[in-house]
């Protein structure tokens, strides 16, 4: 045993780490499990998954990227949050100051940008897949629709995130998106009304995007992430291409 | 034993874990370096590095930080970020310009910096801490520096009126009203003497058809390879600008003007029998040459005159030039313009002169017969009489192509908002103009240049007719254009304006009759209103002597002999004399001089021996002045002081010209009292018998 | 009382006293039963460490891009000026091209709807679970039928004139048709396309079609939508 492997040992028999991490360490097929499901956030996961299935192109790791670009986000987007007022002309004051002024700040809001564009593509990249896959058929029927939640919300989450900064970008685009609601027949204008809180994009509209865009539907996605994940473990994990291949005939 | 065997992580997978770990945490580092190493930091540093190279480096580091430096005024909304690069912008030490910018010190200016920030007055991003966002357009900003040269518009944003130090701005304001632009486009012009393009509801009766054709056709001067001008009456450039108009449309065009006989012409005629005196006699042209020259016309119009083979335009510029006039206009529209130019159109802008028929005869025949050009229309196209069509379509064009926006014609209502909206142009962002093909740099500036230089090459199908600028009249256009923004959102801003006083000076009454007949206000300014070929008559009435106004207003021609803008003669009555001197005396006085002075009879042989020695030798007046035939030409001649001035005026101006005439180079000397009464004393008895005239004294020669 | 004579249908309802095992064996259910589920691997380490690189090295591309690449940011919000073109994000540019082509009504609510009703609404259709090849069974049927559908969707965009829609779906169609009429060509590739469902044909036709319109929508489209080449 070399030194380094003594010190961790030695941490490991700490009281304080002890009441951290209940199970010693993970070097039993038990303990591994305990790992998983002891925890509060990998329980959503399989305590033992198929080798076929932790190879790279069994999923090419879509689904964990999708979410690993949500996790960034949140992260990201929470720093920012400490940055910006959702007012008029605040918001975009903001912008210029997170660009200029801020330490890291010009960093933050590319990396958030980044992430929310890479993440519309990669949920869409990871749907295709799945269904190529045959991912939605019996008996993963709700989590392909589930699936279908996630892909609306991140669209929306992205769309309520492009009105933030206020410039013309922002104000131009929902315009343009919020015009098609308004085709809508007979609910169309009532549902223009409620999203953007009065008849054009205003403060209100700047108002209701922000909260809609840092509140509530981050707080649906990760209802329906928790579910997802859930779901994947339940419904006998990811879909392998061997399982809905073409059979040859008997 | 296979069973632990499918949880254990191989070797592989924990390396690359390991790696992908180290490289993880040291990409999370380079964010804050990259921000360490933010340019504008690099500025501080060496601005830090710089002060210490200066004798005065502890002031010039006095409030000296690592962070951002800015301008925060809440109230103006401004936060400008330029003075964390521009460091030593408040330092009088780095006003040189050896001092590597940015660090050099703003020259000095009425405004301290800090009060306003840099932002209201050379535009540009002031939050930016980045080079090229600050100054440049971006995507994110689209209001780049101001370039230096334009940088009197900023003035112009608040200061509505004219102030001295923007000589560039005020010609530029002058020439939006001088050249009509407010005409098409909606634009705030401050009040100012300005002479409106003439109304046409009667030009049939003024100038033929082929004279407006050719007018229409190319109304700029265009002269040959000898210099000689070729397409029009006029050698200086006219203020009507050149219409794309095709031939179809000249034809229409002057068909339709040239049908205008809205009134019949002013009924008078001249005395048949001075006709038939006058009809025969050669010389009537000459006499009427000298008559045009006795009454000083060419103050106000300018004649070619052809010396040693030397084309030259002599006269002034405040009518239009006479030198092909006679090919132009009708004899009896000439007699009874002459006679009462307001008749043709009320606000004529010509004097209403007191004429003898005589006078009249002969100048008139001058006119025909000596300022002609044979050749003048010799281009034009044979054209029949009109035709209604042609007169139909020629109605429409006037309106079509904007001629009914400066010219009255009485029936023909101008189309209201004719050209784009320009009160707000010099807030215009790139992506609010249209470039069309024009291969210029795309900014604000550039375009108005390309416009105004050529508005087609902007946009080929525009209205805009064609002006030709000389540079520095364009620049001046650029530099009004600039300075007509959008209110800025501040409130406070407001406040800070400085509107444009409503200065139009117009006298009730007598004078008032007088003041609008003889247009006085052309030459005079009357309390800053007026204009400036002739002294400012504010405080005439405290400077002048009662009786010399009376024999100047009647003589005008025995003043200024060198000069060739000179008053010209009006032939005023001794009742309208009486009236303008009158006024003069009682409401052009200065506040500053006593008008009863009690002192004027402080004066002795003794007090002028005094003043005279003082103007020869304390003071050496005489390297300025000229009395008699000795002196300098800087200052006016005084030879004929005692009749001209009255004494009140002479101490107070003595005591401080400057509190009367602001500006005047007179140097305020601190004369004493008694050299004051000295000096007026000896001042007074200069005076000249009217024969003595020769050298003269420049009237109020003193600006 | 009700409740127990529900549950009387011959056993007893104590499991202790009368252990039995009851199967169903359905057709549906037929992946569950199947007994082998290969050789598998403990999540903690193998799963979890794997995630962890993923989302690391995730981390280090987008910090790395975002280091040198800007967000954009333009002016101010300008109700009063009005880019030409003023264009959605660009995941909606396909479908501001399709109001290019149709009725608003048509392209902003009836065609995005159809999309995500199709997309929920497909594992609850049991067509084809075994992934059949288009042309399995070489019907002439499902020819025709297959005919009869491209052919209503090429009138229903010729009328619209939306081209950018046309070709690539005569194209899909023309290459699905081809595997049927040229059985066991094209080695390889010709064989893997004969071996696809129906299912892939309409899912790679959406793809393509979604991906052009949104390529056109971004680079293709100029001042008043209309086309420019993104190099002039």
């Amino acid at each position: 045993m070399t030194s380094w492997e003594n010190t961790i040992e030695r941490l490991r028999r700490t009281p304080v780490w002890q009441s951290l991490f209940r199970r010693g360490p993970a070097r039993t097929n038990r303990t591994r499990s305990v790992a998983v499901f002891g925890n509060i956030f990998l329980h959503l996961l399989p305590v033992k998954v198929r080798d076929a299935s932790l190879r790279v192109r069994a999923t090419y790791y879509l689904g964990s990227i999708t979410f690993f670009l949500f996790v960034i986000l949140t992260v990201t987007g929470v720093l920012l949050m400490l940055y910006y007022h959702p007012a008029v002309p605040e918001a975009y004051q903001d912008m210029k100051d997170l660009r200029f002024v801020v330490s890291s700040g010009v960093f933050l809001r590319n990396l958030h940008r980044l992430a929310a564009q890479a993440m519309v593509v990669f949920v869409f990249w990871h749907m295709f897949h799945v269904f190529y896959r045959g991912g939605y058929k019996p008996p993963r029927q709700f989590n392909w629709v589930v699936g279908v939640g996630l892909l609306l919300l991140t669209l929306f989450l992205s769309y309520t995130g492009y009105l933030l900064p206020w410039d013309q970008l922002a104000f131009w685009a929902i315009t343009v998106g919020t015009n098609i609601i308004s085709y809508v027949p007979i609910l169309g204008q009532p549902m223009r009304f409620l999203l953007l809180g009065g008849h054009g994009i205003g403060e209100n509209a700047l108002l209701r995007f922000y909260v809609l865009h840092i509140v509530i539907l981050p707080l649906f996605a990760i209802i329906l992430i928790a579910v997802h994940f859930w779901r994947v473990q339940k419904d006998g994990g990811i879909t392998l291409r061997e399982e809905h291949g073409r059979k040859e005939k008997d | 034993m296979p069973a632990e065997e499918m949880g254990k992580a191989s070797r592989k997978l924990r390396l690359a874990f390991a790696i992908s770990s180290v490289v993880f945490v040291a990409v999370l580092a380079i964010s804050p370096l990259k921000d360490y190493f933010a340019p504008w930091r690099q500025y501080k540093r060496a601005y830090a590095r710089f002060a210490n190279t200066r004798p005065d480096t502890k002031r010039l580091l006095a409030d000296y930080h690592s962070g951002i430096d800015q301008i925060w005024i809440p109230e103006l909304k401004v936060v400008d970020r330029c003075t964390t690069c521009h460091q030593g912008i408040t330092q009088p030490s780095l006003m040189d310009a050896s001092v590597p910018q940015p660090f050099r010190a703003h020259p000095s200016i009425p405004h301290h910096a800090l009060d306003w920030g840099c932002v209201v007055c050379h535009r540009g991003q002031g939050l930016a801490t980045e080079v090229r966002e600050a100054h440049e357009t971006t995507l994110g900003w689209e209001q780049p520096l101001l370039p230096t040269h334009f940088i009197q518009a900023s003035c112009g944003v608040c200061h509505q009126s004219d102030i001295p130090e923007t000589p560039q701005l005020n010609r530029g304001r002058q020439l939006l009203v001088d050249l009509n632009c407010f005409r098409c486009h909606r634009m705030n012009v401050s009040e100012r003497i300005y002479v409106p393009p003439p109304d046409l509801s009667n030009i049939g009766h003024k100038a033929s058809r082929e004279w407006i054709y050719k007018w229409l056709k190319e109304p700029r001067t265009i002269l040959d390879s000898d210099g000689n001008v070729v397409t029009n009456g006029y050698a200086n450039e006219p203020r009507m600008p050149q219409f794309r108009l095709n031939d179809a449309e000249l034809r229409d065009l002057s068909a339709f003007l040239s049908t205008r006989q809205n009134e019949p012409l002013g009924s008078h005629q001249i005395d048949p029998r001075i006709v038939a005196a006058w009809q025969k006699k050669p010389d009537v042209a000459d006499q009427g040459e000298t008559r045009f020259r006795q009454m000083f016309c060419t103050t106000c119009h300018a004649v070619a005159v052809t010396r040693a083979g030397q084309t030259q335009l002599i006269g002034g510029n405040i009518g239009p030039e006479l030198t092909k006039i006679g090919s132009k206009v009708n004899e009896d529209w000439l007699i009874a313009w002459l006679r009462n130019p307001q008749s043709y159109f009320g606000y004529a802008q010509m004097p209403r002169y007191q004429w003898s028929d005589e006078d009249l005869y002969k100048v008139s025949r001058y006119i025909m017969t000596r300022l002609t050009d044979s050749d003048l229309l010799s281009d034009v196209p044979k054209m029949d009489p009109p035709t209604p069509a042609e007169i139909q379509a020629g109605k429409q064009l006037f309106v079509g192509k904007g001629c009914a926006n400066c010219h009255g014609i009485q029936g023909i209502k101008a189309p209201k908002e004719f050209g784009p909206d320009l009160s707000a142009v010099g807030s215009k962002t790139v992506s609010e103009l249209m470039f069309g093909d024009a291969k210029i740099p795309h900014t604000l500036v550039d375009y108005l240049r390309s416009k105004i230089e050529n508005p087609t090459s902007v946009n080929t199908t525009a209205a805009m007719p064609q002006y030709h600028l000389k540079k520095e009249d364009v620049s001046a256009l650029i530099t009004a254009l600039l300075s007509m923004t959008r209110r800025p959102d501040a409130p406070a801003f407001a406040k800070l304006v400085v509107r444009a006083t409503p200065s139009k000076f117009q006298p009730a009454g007598q004078f008032g009759e007088l003041y609008d007949r003889y247009k006085c206000y052309l030459c005079h300014q009357f309390n800053g209103y007026g204009g400036t070929l002739a002294p400012d008559l504010s405080f005439e009435g405290s400077r002048a002597q009662k009786a010399w106004v009376v024999s100047f207003l009647k003589n005008p021609q025995t003043l200024r002999p060198a000069s060739t803008f000179r008053m010209p003669q009006f032939n005023f009555t001794d009742a309208e004399a009486s009236t303008i001197t009158d006024y003069l005396e009682m409401v052009m006085q200065s506040p500053q001089v006593n008008p009863n002075p009690d002192n004027s009879s402080k004066t002795s042989p003794e007090l002028v021996a005094l003043g005279k020695q003082l103007y020869e030798v304390k003071y050496q007046c005489q390297s300025c002045h000229t009395i008699g035939a000795t002196g300098g030409y800087v200052g006016p001649n005084l030879s004929n002081l005692g009749s001209w001035m009255r004494p009140a005026w002479i101490a107070a101006w003595l005591k401080n010209p400057q509190a009367l005439v602001p500006g005047t180079i007179e140097p305020r000397r601190e004369f004493t009292d008694q050299e004051i009464q000295a000096l007026s004393a000896f001042l007074m008895t200069l005076k000249q018998t009217p024969t003595s005239a020769k050298a003269g004294s420049a009237a109020g020669g003193s600006r | 009382m009700d409740e127990k004579k529900k549950t009387e249908t011959g056993f007893g309802s104590d499991a202790l006293k009368d252990p039995r095992r009851i199967v169903f064996i359905t057709k549906k259910t037929s992946a569950k039963v199947k007994g082998d589920v290969g050789r598998q691997a403990m999540s903690y380490p193998k799963l979890i460490l794997r995630e962890a690189i993923v989302l690391e090295i995730l981390t280090i591309l987008m910090v790395v891009v975002a280091l040198f690449w800007d967000a954009p940011l333009e002016q101010l919000a300008n109700p009063l000026l009005t880019p030409n073109p003023a264009k959605a994000p660009w995941y909606f540019l396909g479908l501001q091209e399709l109001l290019h082509y149709f009725p608003p009504i048509v392209a902003g609510v009836l065609i995005p709807g159809l999309v995500i009703v199709a997309l929920i609404v497909i594992p609850y259709f049991h067509v084809n679970v075994e992934g059949a090849p288009l042309w399995a069974n070489s019907s002439l049927r499902r020819l025709g039928m297959f005919s009869v559908v491209v052919v209503v969707l090429l009138i229903f965009f010729g009328i619209y004139q939306a081209w950018t829609i046309f070709i690539p779906t005569l194209v899909m169609a023309g290459v699905a048709g081809t595997t049927y009429f040229l059985p066991g060509q094209g080695g390889r590739f010709g064989t893997y396309l004969r071996a696809r469902p129906l299912s892939w044909w309409i899912m790679t036709w959406f793809i393509i079609v979604a991906i052009i319109l949104t390529e056109i929508g971004t680079h293709f489209r100029g001042p008043g939508w209309s086309w420019v080449w993104p190099w002039r």
